[in-house]
């Protein structure tokens, strides 16, 4: 089973790879792109997040050729939920560049950007979480357009996830594990993640909140509390890390290809522990049973919790 | 089913994710109050609100011509397209809203297809006024039904959220947008927190969580006085307030103001 660890700066590929990684993602920024598509166009889904989770275009040929020393595979990201025809011609241009230097895969979050590499790149694709894979009548959508590789959505009910896999034999699939939970789901979750006030979601809790029942009288003294309280638990308890590594013997065993470490933007350290952590998992056979991490506590910060 | 009427400025009155009992008074009162409109039922985010739907609505029930709205479904929910009760709502209705390519694969040869608003991805942020002024997302637009169309996808029109206040020109070849009003969804989440109320803490916070519809009894509101506008969450989604000005002149899918719900 692969590991894929995200990369915002070639220095980190060494590291990586040694600490267990054998897959690399990154993005990139492009000199030319804001300066054609303005200041608030995004190349990618985190290209708000710049330097800090980008390479600069002049170093990819590169990077994508140390990530090969250091025998790993490199994939690119190129999954913004929605781009316009000039962006996708400039993409074209750019994915074929990205072929000729030798990228093992592209990883696409829009039916656009998906047809439009189906025919005139090679490179195999990834349909991202952005694609929202959330069940087997997506998929076969994606796999009618040549896709032959899946990143499953961190929402998917554990029960439903092993259904998609077992139905797809032939697909190869990807599972998020570790570092950042997301409690909305990426593939709609459509207002800005970085710039100056940050993702929506951590946005909205320093917000007044304000409870307004349906019903013209107001709601009982109990379901207040239970309401009140589950919200408390919900902003400040749910999701403030995530793990999931409960489930990496049954994704071994269903043959999930990659387990996925999210986090461009990340501290370098802990996503080094955290790949670390998953190989030894991996490699001894072991199964979590909360021995490793504590966060399991109450299954609040579980990816895979069961339902 | 009878054939969709492509008219330029037609309005829907949309009560997804509603109480079931408030559906029928609701949509009255809105459309006495619009001076018209058709009926849209069904859900954009969640499954267990529109498998409960289908159990509690029949087409009987209903305006002689309503649209459906199918939400993107779980995968143990996609058995419930074989239900018979949903699929007498299924071809009862004027139009199916799709929100994800398998239903639109599934729906999109023959049936009244619309792409419903989880097929526009520009992004909306109010946080961002210099961003609202400058964009608009038809770009985008135009470049997925491009693509749609030339993979053979069918649909006769494209829901949208307002993005700042300046309408585009209808082109050739494009569809006319329906744009939604007065809510403008900026998220959606298949961990409902509301299905998480009053579960023990174990089972808190699962995907596409089994719930009682709680959602149906209230909601949040978050004010963002520094922008002077809201988020709401409502269902399984987060939505803020569109543009005023937004939209005037064109098809519209109008949603009830969520202080008009009915008592009980």
């Amino acid at each position: 089973m692969n590991i894929m660890v995200p990369l915002a700066s070639a220095r980190n590929i060494e590291r990586f790879c040694q600490a267990g990684a054998s897959e690399l993602y990154f993005g990139f920024e492009h000199p030319e792109w804001n300066r054609y598509f303005g200041g608030f166009a995004e190349l990618n889904r985190m290209s708000s997040f710049g330097s800090q989770a980008n390479l600069p275009y002049a170093e990819v040929a590169e990077t994508i050729k140390r990530i090969h020393e250091a025998k790993a595979a490199a994939f690119v990201t190129l999954n913004s939920p929605a781009y316009s025809e000039r962006q996708l011609a400039f993409l074209k241009v750019i994915a074929q560049e990205l072929e000729d230097m030798g990228a093992d895969g592209l990883i696409v979050g829009s039916i656009e950007m998906c047809a439009l590499l189906q025919k005139y790149c090679s490179l195999p694709l990834t349909a991202s979480t952005m694609c929202a894979v959330y069940n087997t009548e997506i998929l076969s959508f994606y796999r009618s357009l040549g896709i032959k590789r899946m990143i499953l959505p961190r929402d998917l009910r554990w029960d439903d996830l092993c259904a998609i896999v077992t139905a797809c034999p032939g697909i190869e699939f990807e599972c998020f594990i570790l570092r950042n939970g997301c409690r909305f789901s990426d593939a709609n979750c459509l207002s800005f993640h970085s710039r100056k006030f940050g993702a929506v979601c951590c946005y909205i809790k320093k917000l007044p909140a304000q409870y307004h029942s349906s019903a013209q009288t107001d709601l009982e003294p109990e379901t207040k509390r239970e309401i009140y309280g589950n919200h408390f638990l919900y902003d400040r308890a749910f999701h403030a890390s995530a793990c999931g590594l409960c489930q990496v013997d049954a994704f071994r065993e269903m043959g999930i290809c990659s387990l996925k470490i999210v986090g461009r933007a990340d501290n370098t350290d802990e996503v080094v522990q955290d790949i670390a952590l998953l190989r030894r998992l991996i490699d001894s056979e072991g199964t979590c049973r909360n021995l490793v991490r504590n966060e399991c506590l109450y299954g609040l910060n579980c990816y895979y919790p069961q339902p | 089913m009878p054939p969709a009427k492509d008219t330029k400025t037609d309005t829907v009155i949309s009560l997804t994710d509603r109480g079931f009992s408030q559906i029928a008074a609701l949509y009255e009162k809105q459309r006495l109050k619009l001076g018209g409109g058709r009926l849209q039922i069904g859900s954009y985010l969640c499954g267990s609100y529109f498998r409960a739907l289908c159990s509690a609505v029949t087409p009987a029930q209903l305006p002689e011509s309503y649209d459906l709205v199918l939400p993107v479904l779980a995968q143990r929910d996609l058995s419930l397209l074989e239900d018979s009760k949903a699929q007498d709502l299924i071809s009862g209705a004027r139009a199916l809203v799709v929100n994800d390519p398998g239903m639109l694969r599934r729906f999109g040869s023959g049936a009244q297809v619309r792409l419903g608003r989880l097929f526009f991805r520009a992004y909306r942020d109010h946080r961002y006024p210099q961003y609202e002024e400058s964009a608009s997302g038809e770009e985008s637009m135009r470049a997925l039904v491009k693509a749609l169309r030339e993979l053979g996808y069918h649909f006769y029109a494209v829901e949208r959220e307002a993005i700042g206040s300046t309408l585009p020109s209808p082109e050739d070849g494009v569809p006319v947008p329906y744009y939604h009003l007065p809510y403008r969804l900026i998220s959606g989440m298949r961990i409902c927190e509301y299905a998480s109320a009053e579960k023990a803490i174990e089972k808190k916070f699962r995907p596409d969580a089994a719930c009682r519809l709680q959602c149906l009894r209230y909601h949040i509101r978050y004010e963002d006085k520094a922008f002077a506008n809201a988020y709401i969450k409502f269902g399984r989604g987060l939505y803020d307030l569109a543009p005023r000005d937004a939209a005037r002149g064109t098809n519209l899918i109008i949603t009830p103001e969520l202080s008009e719900d009915l008592q009980k």
